[in-house]
């Protein structure tokens, strides 16, 4: 990205650019609270947030997306203004969305709700709200809050993608609380349920490194 | 000049040209991406917000991982 000519245009003539190492600098990256890289967080001359991209864009959508949020447009403060007018779903949507990028789980919370709570909660929104909420809440390490939605979403849409994803993320849940007999069954029942799934490798990889591991009360 | 002494000069100058020649057939189509200008970055933040000032810009910080 960085020899795009209309990258180097962009970065000599309109934006100053700060290429920092997260494992070097982590006072920075806790002040911006950045869990996942590439992120790329413009601010102004005092550091203040104007809004973030997390993960790669192709040079021309990166500076458009750049030149958009100079503008004030499609930013945090942006969606809220429009917000106060009334708003939709979808809006609450990407508003949380925001939040949930920035690591502000309170606020991502509450706009989560919002579009789950204005309407049917089987519509394709409203799981696509939920599944999105529990990450937050697994992020925050809220695991037991996270594992209710996610088995949530699982009886709620059977028939929908993303309740293969949940079912994995009760497995992933398991283990992060240290639950290994419980990872272990969790993550056999998804290969058993989506053996032809792309993250069924991942899961079978999983079981092997788990009863690879000693087990509490073994020898 | 002699056909003698004249015969080594002109072996080397044909080994002078023909080296020339393989390099020029060797070098890579495209510059190598180590050698391509890149965009002016700083890798320190109060550097970065010291430039903003200076200039009247934005900053994009770009946090990376190594590895």
């Amino acid at each position: 990205m960085l020899t795009d000519q209309r990258v180097i245009d962009y970065f000599t003539n309109e934006m100053v650019l700060a290429k920092i190492n997260s494992r070097e600098d982590t006072a920075l990256a806790n002040r911006y609270k950045v869990s996942a890289v590439p992120t790329l967080i413009m601010v102004d001359q005092i550091g203040q947030e104007v809004d973030r991209i997390i993960g790669y864009r192709p040079p021309q959508a990166l500076l458009q997306t750049l030149n958009h949020y100079r503008q004030g447009i499609g930013t945090l403060d942006d969606l809220l203004s429009k917000a106060k007018g009334g708003g939709d779903r979808l809006l609450a949507f990407q508003i949380a969305g925001k939040y949930k990028d920035r690591g502000n789980v309170g606020e991502a919370e509450v706009w989560y709700d919002k579009v789950i709570n204005a309407a049917y909660p089987q519509d394709s929104l409203s799981g696509e709200a939920r599944m999105a909420k529990a990450s937050v809440l697994r992020r925050a390490k809220q695991y037991d809050r996270a594992m209710d939605i996610f088995t949530g979403v699982m009886d709620d849409f059977p028939q929908m993608p993303f309740a293969v994803t949940a079912e994995l993320w009760r497995a992933i849940i398991f283990r992060q609380q240290g639950d290994t007999a419980s990872a272990i069954e969790a993550f056999e029942g998804f290969v058993e349920h989506h053996p032809d799934a792309k993250d069924a490798k991942y899961a079978r990889k999983q079981i092997e490194r788990l009863k690879g591991q000693p087990q509490p009360g073994g020898n | 000049m002699s056909f003698t002494r004249a015969l080594p000069a002109a072996v080397l100058a044909c080994l002078i040209i023909c080296a020339g020649m393989v390099t020029a057939q060797q070098a890579p189509a495209e510059q190598p991406a180590a050698d391509k200008p890149k965009a002016p970055l700083v890798t320190d933040f109060a550097t970065a917000q010291a430039l903003a000032a200076e200039r009247n810009h934005y900053i994009l910080i770009d946090f990376w991982r190594p590895g």
